[in-house]
C-alpha cells in the first residue's frame, strides 16, 4: 500500500527504454512531465494535456497510451518505450526510415506519438498493412502538418519492410 | 494545466480503498484515469486524495457461464473489443469500438466509463438496453443496481461516493438480438445522438429494449418503442409522430441543437432496430 | 544566372535532411530549453470579453511567488498601426490596463518556480471586475448605439476600404443577369500542434528570448520597440517550431512580458501555453462575411462581380499585419483566376470583443476563393453548363498573360486552362460525373466539387507598401560561408517550421557549387546569427531566401571560378563543378577536390591569383520580381457522399492539379499540398470558434474544437504542372499555402451536387456540420 500526503512524495520504480529508474515524485505529476523533466526524455511533446491530439503518446506494457492522462505515481513497475527506445545505436529503425523516405512528417510535433502508436500496430499485425487499418489505429493522433497521407504510406511501406 | 494538489493511496486490497473512501469525502477512485486525469488537468476535479486502484488484484477479467458474463470493473475497452461475444452482442462490439480512439481504449476502463456516466457515451447506453446490473462495493456492504437505474443525470449516478464499481453483469437471455447506431462529429467523439436496441425472449414473451442516447442527461429508454418493437410493430409511425420528443429533453450545443439530436435520434432508432428486425 | 550542374538538385524527390532529429525525438521546440535558475510563468486571464478591473488583490499569492499587473508594465505596448489614413490605432497593452476587452486577455503574470505551484499561485490571484456591455458580432460592433471598444474612436470599425475598378458600371450592364449571396466562413485558426512557448533570459546587457515564432526578427524589432530600448540589445532565437500556420506569425504580448518579467527578476522566465490558452488568446482567423453578386450574359461569361466583405478582427490590431490585412486580401482576389474588368467591393474591418485576428495559411484566400468558386458554380447551374466548363470559358486564357485582374494585381503566368484539361483525363471527370448522377437517380447523395484559384505568393516590398503595413516587409537576405573544409553554411533570414526549408534551401544553393546535400548546413531563427529579414509565411520562403542563397552561391562560384582557373591553368569557362569538386572540361584529370580548393583559398592566400581575397563569403538580398507577387494556380476537385438521415459528409476523393513554377523538391511540394488540403478539410467541415452572446469562447477544448484526424482526410492525389515564374531566380514561385485555400469551395460544391436530386439548394456556409448540411437536406426536399 501507498499512501502520500500532497505534498508528500511517492518512490515510482519502472523501465524506461531498457533502463531501470527509481524516482521520487510529487503525487500530481503527470507521467509525461516526469520523463521530459526529470529524465531529459524530451521526445514526448504535448500538445493538449487533456489526452485528444496523441502526441504524448508513449508505451507502456507494449500499449499506447497518453502520458498526459497518467499519473506519474501510476507507473509503478511500468516498462515504458518512448521515441528515445526506438533506434539503437544513432541508426534509425525501420519505421523511422520509412517515415523519412515517404515524407510522413513536417514539423516533427506529432512524429514520437504517430511512431509509437505506429510500432503498437506493426508489433500487433502480421503482412502489409491496408490503408484502412492504418488510419484506423492513428486516427487518435492529430497530425497538423501532413494531411497524413505520406504517413499512412510511411506505416505501409513500415509494415512491407517487416516482411521483406 | 496541470492537476490541483492531491494526496495519492494506493491500495493493495479492495478493502483498503473501501475505507479510505469511505473516510476522506473527498476522495476519488482512479481506475484508467481516461475521463478523471482530463478533469485533473484542467481544475474540473479536485479531490482531496487520489485513490490509485491500479494494485488491487482482480476485477479485470471477463467471466462467463451460462446465463450471464460478468464484467469486472477494471476491464478495459480494449479487452471488452477483444472478447469473445456470444451472437446477440453485436451492439456492444459494435458500440464499444466507437469508444474514443486505441490508446483511450487501452486504458479507459468500464468501471470508469460507468461512474463517469457521460449522458453521450457509449457503453451507458448499451448497459441499459442490455439490462445490466451495476456491482458497487463500499465498506458497508455490496448492492447491484439496474443499470437503469444506476445512471441518474448529467454524469451522475447512484454510487455513491464511498462506492466502487466493481462489475457489470449481463445476462445472456435466449433469442437474444442486437442493434447499434450512432452519429458523432468525427468516428471517437461522443456522440451527437446514439442508439442502442436490444431484443430477446422471456417467458412473458417478446423482451425489447429501445435506448437513446446523446438526447437527454442520461441514457433513456422508449417504453413506447419498445412495445412496438416487441410486439413486432413498425416503429416508423411513432418515429414519425415524434415520440422521442415525449421522453427525452435533449439540449443544444456548440456541436448540435436539440432539435437536430431529436431528429437524428429517430434516425439512430431507425437503424439499430433495423439490426434486429432485418 | 543559369548555373546547372549535373546531377541536379533542383528538382530532385530528396529526402528531408532535418528528419533525423524530429524521428529520434531530439526536436529543439522551447519546451525543451532549461536554463539555470529558471521559473516558470502563469497568466491570469480575463473571463470578461469586456469589463472595467476596479481591483486586483495579490495578498493571497503563496510566498517567494513574483507577480506583474498591468500598471506594472502601462508603458509598454505593441503597436499594431496601419499607415492608412482614418485607421483607428489602439496599442496592444501587454496585460490589462484598467480594461479588458476580450474573454483570454492576459491581466497578471504570475512567476512561480515550476508550472504545477505557477498555476497554483495564479489561482490564489483576485480581480475585481465591473462587467461592461460585449460586443460579440460585426453586425452589434457597426450600430450607430453599439458601445465603443475603444472609448476614443468614434466607431468600431479600424477603417473603411473601397475599390472600384474603372469601367464597372458598364461591365455590370453587359451582364443581365446575376447569382447572389451571403458567404460565410466560421471563425478558426491554425491551431499548430505545438502551443506558444517562449524563455526569456536577461543577462549582462543582453534580453535574450527564445520564442516558438515564425518572425524572429520582427518579434525582436516588437520587443525592442515595447521595452524602448535598442535593437542591439534584443536577440531573439527561434530553434524547432511545432507548426505555425499563420498563428506564430505575430508578435505577442506574452513574449514582452517574458522579457519584462525576466528582467525585473534577474532570472531566466519559461511561458509554455497551455492549450486552452490557446484557444483563448492565440490569434483567431478566417471569420469572414461577403455578399456578394456576379454578373454575366445569357452564355454565362461573367462581366462583373460587386462584393462587400466584413471581418471580425477582434479586439486589438495585430503586430506586424495590422487589423486590415484580411480585408484588404480579400478585396484584391475576389475576382479569383476569372477574366472579367467589372468589380466594386467595399471592405469593414471590425472591432469586437473578441480574440485578435491574426495571419492564417491563405489569409483571406480561402474564404475569397469561396464567395468566387461557389458563385461561379450558381452561374453554371443557373446557364446549364457544366461546372468546369463554365470556369474554363471565363478564365484568363494563356493569351492573356501577365494579366491585370480586375482586384488590381497582375497575374503573370500560370497553366489555368491546362489544369483543366489535365484534371479532366486524369480523373475520368466526364465519366465520374455520369455515374454519380446516376447513382443520385438511385437515391446516394454523391456529389462532385471544384474550385480553381489563382495564388499570389512572394509578394515583396512593392505588395507590402501598398498594405500600409508598419513594417514593409519584402526581401529576405541569405548570408553564405564555404569554410576551408569545403562545407557550405547557409545563413538565412526566414524561417522553417515544417517546411522542409533545411532542405530545399541546401538543394537549391548547393547545386551551384556542386556540393551534395551532406555538405551544406541550413541556419536560421537566431537574430544575432542572420541578417535582418520578415521570417516564413505567405508562401514567400524558398522564393526570396531561396533567391537570396542562389545569388550568393553563385557569387562564391565565380570566386571559385577565378582561383580554380589560376589553379588548374584552365579558363574559367572550361571548369565543371561536380560532387567530387572543380575539374576542366576535357582533361578530367586535371582537377581540385572542392575542400583542397577551400583550403589553399583560406590557408595558402599566397597561391591565389592577384586581387582575389582569401574569404568564400558572400551575402546577397533578394526582394522578388515582381514586388506584387508571381501566381501560382491550381484545381483541386473532390467527391463526397452525404449521410441523408444524418447530414454526416464523407469526402472519397480528392485531387490537386497545381503549378508552383519550378520545383525544388516534389516531395516536399507535395507533403505541403496535402497538408494544406487536410487543413481546408477543417475549414470545410470541422472547426470553429464558437462564442455566445457575453462574448464567452465556448471552443476551449480538443473536445470542442475539433481538428481533422487520418479518418476524415481522405487519400489526396496531385499532379504538377511547371509553368517557371517569368521573374524570380529559378523560375520558383511559392506553394506553402495552396492547399489550404480550394477545400471550403469544392466540399461545398460537393454537397451542393450531392443535393441536387433532391432539390435547388445554395450552400454558403462553412464549416459544413452535420446539422447545417441536414438543414440543406430539408430545404432541397423543399424546394425540390
Amino acid at each position: 500500500m501507498i499512501d502520500v500526503p500532497a505534498e508528500g512524495q511517492v518512490t515510482v520504480e519502472f523501465t524506461v527504454n531498457g533502463v531501470h529508474h527509481s524516482v521520487e515524485t510529487s503525487p500530481r505529476m503527470l507521467l509525461a512531465d516526469l520523463l521530459r523533466d526529470r529524465l531529459g526524455l524530451t521526445g514526448i511533446n504535448l500538445g493538449c494535456e487533456h489526452g485528444y491530439c496523441g502526441a504524448c503518446t508513449i508505451l507502456v506494457n507494449g500499449e499506447s497510451v497518453r502520458s498526459c492522462l497518467m499519473l506519474a505515481a501510476s507507473a509503478d513497475g511500468a516498462e515504458i518505450t518512448t521515441v528515445e527506445g526506438l533506434s539503437r545505436n544513432g541508426e534509425l529503425n525501420p519505421l523511422q526510415q520509412s517515415f523519412q523516405e515517404a515524407h510522413g512528417l513536417q514539423c516533427g510535433f506529432c512524429t514520437p506519438g504517430m511512431l509509437l502508436t505506429a510500432t503498437e500496430l506493426l508489433e500487433g499485425t502480421e503482412g502489409p498493412l491496408e490503408e484502412d487499418q492504418i488510419r484506423e489505429a492513428i486516427s487518435g493522433n492529430i497530425c497538423r502538418c501532413t494531411g497524413y497521407v505520406f504517413i499512412v504510406d510511411a506505416i505501409r511501406r513500415a509494415s512491407e519492410r517487416r516482411d521483406a | 494545466m496541470k492537476p490541483p494538489p492531491f494526496a495519492y493511496h494506493r491500495p493493495t486490497t479492495l478493502e483498503e480503498a473501501l475505507d479510505r473512501l469511505a473516510t476522506d469525502e473527498g476522495a476519488v477512485p482512479l481506475s484508467g484515469g481516461q475521463s478523471l486525469v482530463p478533469l485533473l488537468n484542467m481544475r474540473l476535479a479536485r479531490p482531496t486524495t487520489v485513490v490509485d486502484l491500479s494494485s488491487i488484484p482482480g476485477l479485470d477479467s471477463i467471466t462467463s457461464d451460462e446465463g450471464s458474463v460478468t464484467i469486472g470493473g477494471k476491464v478495459t475497452h480494449a479487452a471488452l473489443e477483444r472478447h469473445a461475444w456470444p451472437a446477440g452482442f453485436e451492439a456492444l462490439t459494435e458500440g464499444v469500438k466507437r469508444i474514443g480512439y486505441p490508446a483511450i481504449r487501452h486504458k479507459g476502463t468500464v468501471g470508469g466509463s460507468v461512474a463517469h456516466a457521460d449522458p453521450a457515451a457509449e457503453l451507458p447506453c448499451l448497459l441499459v438496453a442490455f439490462d445490466a446490473e451495476i456491482g458497487l462495493a463500499s465498506s458497508s456492504g455490496n448492492r447491484t443496481v439496474p443499470a437503469d437505474d444506476f445512471f441518474v443525470g448529467y454524469y451522475e449516478t447512484a454510487r455513491r461516493h464511498d462506492e466502487i464499481v466493481t462489475s457489470v453483469t449481463i445476462r445472456i437471455p435466449p433469442g437474444l438480438r442486437s442493434g447499434f447506431a450512432e452519429v458523432s462529429r468525427r468516428t471517437g467523439d461522443f456522440a451527437l445522438a446514439l442508439a442502442a436496441v436490444a431484443t430477446w425472449d422471456s417467458t412473458d414473451g417478446r423482451q425489447a429494449r429501445v435506448v437513446v442516447g446523446g438526447l437527454d442527461v442520461r441514457p433513456r429508454r422508449i417504453p413506447e418503442l419498445e412495445q412496438r418493437l416487441a410486439s413486432g410493430a413498425s416503429l416508423e409511425d411513432a418515429l414519425a409522430d415524434g415520440v422521442l420528443a415525449r421522453h427525452v429533453s435533449p439540449s443544444s450545443d456548440i456541436h448540435a441543437s436539440a432539435d437536430y439530436r431529436l431528429e437524428v435520434g429517430a434516425e439512430m432508432v431507425r437503424r439499430a432496430a433495423q439490426e434486429v428486425t432485418a | 544566372m543559369t548555373i546547372t550542374n549535373e546531377p541536379r538538385l533542383v528538382g530532385a524527390r530528396v529526402v528531408r535532411v532535418e528528419d533525423p532529429r524530429f524521428l529520434t525525438g531530439k526536436g529543439r521546440y522551447i519546451a525543451n530549453h532549461v536554463l539555470p535558475g529558471m521559473r516558470h510563468a502563469r497568466f491570469v486571464r480575463s473571463p470578461f470579453a469586456h469589463a472595467r478591473i476596479t481591483g486586483i488583490d495579490l495578498s493571497g499569492l503563496p510566498e517567494g511567488v513574483a507577480a506583474f499587473t498591468g500598471q506594472d508594465w502601462a508603458e509598454y505596448s505593441i503597436e499594431g498601426t496601419s499607415r492608412y489614413e482614418g485607421f483607428q490605432a489602439a496599442p496592444m497593452p501587454i496585460l490589462a490596463v484598467d480594461k479588458v476587452r476580450f474573454v483570454g486577455e492576459p491581466v497578471v503574470m504570475v512567476v512561480a518556480d515550476d508550472p504545477y505551484t505557477a498555476e497554483d499561485a495564479a489561482e490564489t490571484v483576485l480581480v475585481d471586475y465591473e462587467p461592461l456591455p460585449a460586443v460579440t458580432s460585426v453586425e452589434q460592433a457597426l450600430r450607430e448605439d453599439a458601445p465603443l471598444i475603444h472609448e476614443d474612436w468614434t466607431s468600431n470599425l479600424f477603417v473603411p476600404r473601397a475599390y472600384q475598378s474603372p469601367g464597372y458600371e458598364s461591365e455590370k450592364a453587359a451582364g443581365p443577369l446575376s447569382v447572389q449571396g451571403r458567404f460565410i466562413n466560421g471563425r478558426h485558426s491554425g491551431v499548430p500542434l505545438e502551443n506558444r512557448a517562449v524563455l526569456a533570459e536577461v543577462r549582462d546587457d543582453e534580453i535574450v528570448v527564445r520564442t516558438a515564432t515564425q518572425i524572429p526578427h520582427l518579434v525582436k524589432t516588437a520587443i525592442a520597440n515595447a521595452m524602448k530600448v535598442p535593437e542591439n540589445t534584443v536577440r531573439v532565437i527561434s530553434p524547432d517550431v511545432g507548426g505555425g500556420f499563420g498563428v506564430k506569425a505575430q508578435a505577442y504580448p506574452e513574449e514582452v512580458a517574458c522579457a519584462l518579467a525576466s528582467r525585473a527578476l534577474g532570472v531566466p522566465v519559461k511561458w509554455l501555453e497551455d492549450r486552452r490558452e490557446h484557444f483563448l488568446a492565440s490569434h483567431h482567423a478566417r471569420d469572414h462575411v461577403h455578399d456578394a453578386s456576379l454578373h454575366f450574359t445569357e452564355e454565362g461569361r461573367i462581366t462583373a462581380l460587386t462584393a462587400t466583405v466584413h471581418t471580425d478582427m477582434g479586439a486589438y490590431s495585430v503586430f506586424p499585419w495590422t487589423a486590415t490585412m484580411d480585408t484588404g486580401m480579400a478585396m484584391g482576389i475576389l475576382p479569383g483566376p476569372y477574366k472579367f474588368t467589372g468589380y466594386k467591393v467595399e471592405g469593414y474591418p471590425t472591432c469586437t470583443n473578441k480574440v485578435p485576428f491574426g495571419a492564417y495559411r491563405g489569409v483571406a484566400r480561402p474564404a475569397a476563393c469561396f464567395t468566387i468558386e461557389r458563385l461561379v458554380d450558381w452561374m453554371a447551374r443557373d446557364r446549364g453548363i457544366d461546372r468546369l466548363e463554365a470556369r474554363r470559358m471565363n478564365l484568363v486564357q494563356p493569351e492573356d498573360f501577365p494579366w491585370n485582374s480586375a482586384g488590381g494585381l497582375v497575374y503573370d503566368g500560370g497553366s489555368l486552362v491546362e489544369s483543366i484539361d489535365v484534371m479532366k483525363e486524369w480523373i475520368d471527370y466526364d465519366g465520374l460525373v455520369a455515374r454519380q448522377a446516376e447513382q443520385r437517380k438511385q437515391g446516394r447523395l454523391v456529389g462532385l466539387g471544384m474550385a480553381i484559384f489563382t495564388e499570389q505568393s512572394a509578394h515583396a516590398t512593392e505588395e507590402f507598401s501598398k498594405r500600409g503595413v508598419p513594417i514593409v516587409f519584402g526581401y529576405e537576405t541569405a548570408t553564405l560561408r564555404l569554410d576551408s573544409t569545403g562545407h557550405l553554411t547557409i545563413a538565412a533570414s526566414i524561417h522553417s517550421h515544417g517546411q522542409g526549408l533545411e532542405t530545399t534551401l541546401a538543394q537549391f544553393a548547393g547545386e551551384v557549387l556542386g556540393l551534395p546535400l551532406d555538405r551544406v548546413k541550413v541556419v536560421f531563427g537566431d537574430t544575432n546569427q542572420v541578417a535582418y529579414g520578415s521570417g516564413t509565411f505567405a508562401s514567400r520562403s524558398a522564393v526570396l531566401a531561396g533567391g537570396a542563397a542562389r545569388l550568393a552561391a553563385v557569387d562564391i562560384r565565380r570566386k571559385l571560378e577565378k582561383i580554380a582557373a589560376h589553379l588548374l591553368e584552365a579558363s574559367e569557362e572550361d571548369l565543371i563543378f561536380t560532387e567530387e569538386g572543380v575539374s576542366v572540361k576535357g582533361s578530367p584529370q586535371s582537377n581540385v577536390t572542392m575542400a583542397e580548393l577551400c583550403r589553399i583559398t583560406y590557408q595558402r592566400p599566397d597561391l591565389l591569383p592577384e586581387g582575389v581575397t582569401p574569404t568564400l563569403e558572400a551575402s546577397r538580398t533578394y526582394d522578388a520580381p515582381p514586388g506584387q507577387g508571381t501566381f501560382t494556380n491550381a484545381l483541386h476537385v473532390g467527391t463526397v457522399e452525404v449521410d441523408p438521415g444524418t447530414g454526416q459528409v464523407t469526402l472519397d476523393n480528392y485531387w490537386v492539379v497545381e503549378d508552383c513554377g519550378v520545383m525544388i523538391n516534389p516531395l516536399i511540394v507535395e507533403g505541403q499540398i496535402h497538408g494544406g488540403v487536410a487543413q481546408g478539410i477543417g475549414t470545410a467541415m470541422f472547426e470553429e470558434m464558437i462564442y455566445d452572446e457575453d462574448g464567452q469562447l465556448l471552443t476551449t477544448t480538443f473536445m470542442d474544437y475539433l481538428l481533422p484526424t487520418a479518418k476524415d482526410v481522405p487519400y489526396i492525389g496531385t499532379k504538377h504542372l511547371e509553368t517557371p515564374s517569368p521573374s524570380t531566380e529559378g523560375g520558383l514561385k511559392g506553394m506553402g499555402e495552396g492547399g489550404a485555400i480550394a477545400p471550403g469551395a469544392v466540399v461545398a460544391g460537393a454537397v451542393e451536387d450531392a443535393l441536387s436530386e433532391l432539390g435547388r439548394v445554395w450552400v454558403s456556409q462553412i464549416p459544413l456540420t452535420p446539422e447545417r448540411v441536414l438543414r440543406y437536406i430539408h430545404e432541397a426536399k423543399e424546394n425540390g
